[in-house]
């Protein structure tokens, strides 16, 4: 059986790279990261900073042509080197994964109560009645109305709100330790995507959570620490007050003052100018150098290690204006 | 992130994609070949020929093939099966050519005004290319070729008449996607007529799909017109057409079986190179597709 | 031209499509005006008609009753012809640069094609002409000849926006114009939009479901919820005091930064019901936080308030959200 004693996953040195025909070009260079029970912890970055990539490896379900290397730690097992059959076994029942798009994730020909009460018995030897019994727990628990009608629905036949709801169900029923969420609220609309926040705020009971997405509003709305990636690597990370009140990595910087807010002045938005190195460019030093003001020599000589939750030679105080 | 995920349902490495691609690639260019050579040999048969295909002389009549003879040997009037068989190349291509090409200017014009048009003539149009469908066509083909007569224009005209309702389908079926695609959107409220818009829009974009479809449609209307021709519909008797000439060897089968080979593998080889182009075709079209996609 | 002349003008626009099930009526009795220079912002959940909405306004569709005006104008049934004009004054800047933009096209070809529709150029005009509005996005020229495909989402953004910019028109609709792309290109293409605005005196429509940007780029706010408007407004005035409940859960609804809005932040139960199904009453009472009995047999009326605003509610302003504002200044 799986020894899980330790309580925490931990990402140590984790390198994803796909081939390109310059040879492997990596998208995740080197992570480290420890999430412990009962974290809620967000990555944050643009589309093509990795975290994707991070996130689905971690299931060991990423893209068959990429190459994983490093170690992601659940209890003793190292998800990188092990064998299907166990990492089958830790999917969905230690670690699982909410998808952006819910329709997509969701077999349309079967019903809710189906594809839950089947998750449950694969990991579980119990009776088809007590599999049931826990769905309709767990359709309760993240506050699915009328839960006894929804389980014979078919997933088309739900609202996006409600199949994003019966996603998160899904990857809770086992009583995971670590759901991984990829952007969960995109594709909803806002009044929808509050209520989705608040799921995941306060209704993932003892599980710890890890959210994926390129709002930082939305990584401050449910989270208690924000790590913030960067093409490949984290480029700063701490609890979420010290990020937004504080952030010292230029990135981090330029993207809250990217977000438009509440300013009754409505000062022009600062951009961070430039768009992130694609996957095979070779950049070197610092990944952010091109686009970041507080660039010089040094940066563009060598990369900034990550040091006290922080990758940046030059760390800037104080708060975004 | 959609993206990663659907990498998730259809993992594809990039080796795969090259190397299918790759032998599409290789296909195509290999049919596209030989159909080209045929061609010319369609275009310049005269200097195919090793004599008058024909000249007949009885005193020569089914020679069996030898290499200093008759290459194919000779039919029941003595004229030569080699050059005859270059000779129905001319006829073959061309009544295929004319036909594909006819069918296609009928079958777009329809398949894309039935789906462009939004209200009643979208309706009729539809239903003009169902019954087109569900007509038999080449029992259409054996009638108009009754009434009107053998020939090559006939022959060649009738069979695009009777094969477009395959290509409006798919021609119809194409373009109402295409014609939700945003840009679609965006030509006409910039002030873009529909004519326009079709020219610079959908047709580009139907070009792949239009070249698959000319491809077997092509193949498909030299195998109808062998058909007519071995039923005695097609050429007029005489003229020499594979048709017409497997049709003259039925009766010489066991005294003489070499007059089938000749016309026999001319079909053959031309109608799978056709059906190897449109195979071809339709797989670089759809390695392309799944390259824009990811 | 005045301030405030009305460019477009919409009274009781109704847009009614045929479904299997019956008819749905995505856009019902809404008046909407835009002035010279001004940016609307159009506000709602997807199912609200907004986009519905922008799109009849560019009369894509054809109203099935109502009236639209341009320029005092009424194009309600005018014929495609003889909109020609009118499409000259009009362009979209759609969502999605990826699915907007022909990929067989250059960029070339893709910004010349409103200008080709309306005047007769040579390549080297056309060149020239794309060439300027390609600068004016941002875009170095040398991009002319690439095609539109070969951009990442923001640059394909910006080509978007070269193409509506073309024919200099009077006003742009911009239906989502930021959703699709990263936080980062986000407010570069944000405040492209606002510096065009500057320079050329464009009246906006924007189509969005983010408030945050809407407070931003817009001056005026109409809410929608299931085809109507239920409120409407000067943008400061919306955000900062919302009369109507949904205006109030939409403010509240927006992710915040900090602990206070999102303590107070007022969440609705379920999710906007199907425009064929309309609830009875007034749309929204089934989510509504505080709703009466009446709310569900009485429909209210849009009202205008002694400001000018105008809402449909039997209870105006009783709902408030948190919203923490800023000052830069």
């Amino acid at each position: 059986m799986i020894n899980t004693a330790t309580n925490a996953i931990e990402i140590k040195n984790l390198v994803v790279s796909f081939p390109t025909p310059a040879g492997y070009s990596a998208v995740v260079r080197g992570i480290n990261l420890t999430i412990n029970p009962g974290d809620r912890v967000a990555i944050v970055g643009e589309s093509g900073s990795g975290k994707t990539m991070m996130g689905l490896s971690m299931l060991g379900i990423q893209p068959t042509a990429a190459k994983v290397e490093g170690e992601i730690l659940i209890g003793d097992v190292n998800m990188v080197t092990a064998a299907d059959a166990v990492a089958r076994k830790l999917r969905g029942n230690y670690i699982s994964m909410v998808f952006q798009e819910p329709l997509t994730s969701l077999n349309p020909v079967r019903t809710i109560s189906s594809q839950l009460s089947e998750s449950v018995r694969r990991h579980n030897s119990i009776s088809k009645k007590e599999a049931e019994a826990r769905v309709l727990a767990v359709l309760t628990a993240v506050g699915i109305p009328a839960p006894k009608e929804r389980m014979k629905s078919y997933p088309h036949q739900l609202s996006g709100g409600l199949r994003q709801r019966v996603m998160i169900a899904l990857a809770l029923i086992n009583k995971p330790q670590l759901v991984v969420a990829d952007e969960p609220t995109t594709a909803l609309d806002a009044t929808i995507q509050a209520q989705i926040l608040d799921l995941l705020r306060s209704g993932m009971g003892d599980a710890a959570l890890m959210l994926i997405t390129h709002d930082l509003a939305v990584a401050a709305d449910v989270c208690n620490r924000i790590v913030v990636m960067y093409a490949g690597n984290i480029v700063e990370q701490g609890p979420v007050a010290e990020i937004l009140s504080n952030p010292k990595h230029p990135y981090t910087r330029g993207l809250l003052s990217a977000i438009p807010k509440f300013d009754q002045a409505r000062p022009a938005l600062n951009p961070i100018p430039g768009a992130p190195p694609t996957i095979s460019e070779v950049v070197p030093g610092c990944r952010f150098a091109s686009r970041c003001s507080y660039a010089d020599a040094q940066c563009t000589a060598s990369e900034p290690e990550f040091i006290n939750n922080i990758a940046c030679f030059h760390p800037v105080t104080g708060a975004v204006k | 992130m959609s993206q990663d995920s659907k990498d998730l349902v259809t993992p594809i490495t990039r080796r795969k994609m090259f190397k299918s691609k790759n032998k599409s690639l290789a296909t195509l260019r290999i049919s596209a070949s030989i159909l080209a050579a045929l061609f010319i040999i369609a275009i310049f048969q005269p200097f195919f020929y090793t004599v008058d295909p024909a000249a007949s002389d009885l005193t020569l009549r089914l020679q069996s093939p030898s290499l200093d003879g008759a290459l194919l040997g000779t039919d029941a009037l003595g004229q030569d099966v080699y050059s005859r068989v270059i000779a129905g190349f001319r006829w073959s291509l061309g009544i295929g050519t004319v036909g594909t090409l006819l069918g296609c200017l009928i079958g777009i014009t329809l398949g894309v005004s039935a789906a462009w048009n939004r209200k009643r003539l979208r309706i009729v149009l539809s239903r003009v290319i169902d019954i087109g469908i569900s007509f038999p066509y080449l029992i259409i083909a054996v009638t108009i070729v009754t009434v009107v007569g053998r020939g090559f224009w006939p022959l060649a005209l009738t069979l695009g008449l009777v094969c477009w309702p395959t290509i409006a389908r798919i021609v119809y079926a194409e373009t109402l996607t295409l014609r939700e695609r945003e840009y679609v959107t965006a030509a006409r409220l910039f002030g873009i007529g529909s004519i326009r818009s079709i020219f610079t829009h959908i047709l580009p974009a139907l070009r792949p799909t239009i070249q698959v479809v000319a491809a077997f449609t092509f193949a498909e209307l030299l195998i109808a017109e062998s058909g007519l021709s071995f039923l005695g519909l097609g050429a007029p008797l005489g003229t020499p057409t594979w048709g017409n000439m497997l049709n003259e060897s039925r009766l010489y089968m066991e005294s003489a079986p070499w007059m089938m080979f000749g016309p026999v593998t001319a079909i053959i080889v031309t109608i799978f190179t056709a059906n190897l182009l449109g195979e071809g075709l339709n797989a670089r079209e759809h390695s392309r597709s799944t390259r824009v996609s990811q | 031209m005045s301030p405030d002349k009305k460019l477009i003008n919409a009274v009781d626009l109704s847009v009614t499509f045929k479904v299997p099930s019956g008819s749905l009526r995505a856009v019902d009795t809404v008046s909407f005006y835009v002035n010279a220079g001004e940016t609307v912002a159009i506000v709602g959940e997807s199912g609200s008609g907004k986009t519905t909405l922008a799109l009849s306004l560019m009369r894509a569709y054809a109203p099935t009753s109502g009236n639209l005006f341009f320029e005092d104008e009424d194009i309600t049934h005018l014929s495609e012809k003889a909109l020609k004009d009118f499409r000259k004054k009009v362009q979209m800047v759609f969502q999605d640069p990826y699915s907007s933009l022909d990929p067989r096209m250059t960029v070339s070809q893709v910004i010349a094609e409103p200008l080709r529709a309306h005047f007769k150029l040579s390549a080297n005009e056309r060149d020239e002409k794309a060439g300027e509005s390609l600068k004016a996005v941002g875009l170095s020229p040398d991009f002319l000849n690439r095609r539109a495909s070969q951009f990442s989402g923001g640059q394909r953004q910006r080509i978007a926006i070269a193409r509506a910019l073309a024919l200099d028109p009077k006003v742009l609709v911009a239906d989502e114009p930021v959703s699709a792309l990263d936080v980062s290109t986000q407010a570069q293409i944000v405040n492209l939009l606002q510096s065009i605005q500057e320079e050329r005196n464009i009246s906006y429509i924007l189509v969005s479901h983010d408030l945050r940007l809407v407070y931003h780029l817009a001056t005026r706010v109409v809410v929608m919820y299931l085809g109507k408007v239920v409120e409407e407004g000067a943008c400061d005035d919306v955000v900062a005091n919302p009369q109507h409940p949904y205006t109030a859960a939409l403010l509240s609804a927006v992710p915040a930064l900090d602990e206070a809005s999102r303590r107070d932040r007022i969440v609705l139960n379920g999710a906007p019901p199907s425009p064929i199904a309309r609830p009875t009453g007034c749309s929204f009472h089934p989510r509504c936080p505080i709703a009466r009995p009446e709310c569900s047999t009485n429909t209210p009326e849009l009202q205008t308030m002694p400001n000018g605003r105008k809402v449909a509610c039997f209870y105006p302003g009783e709902l408030q959200p948190h919203i923490s504002f800023t000052s830069s200044k």
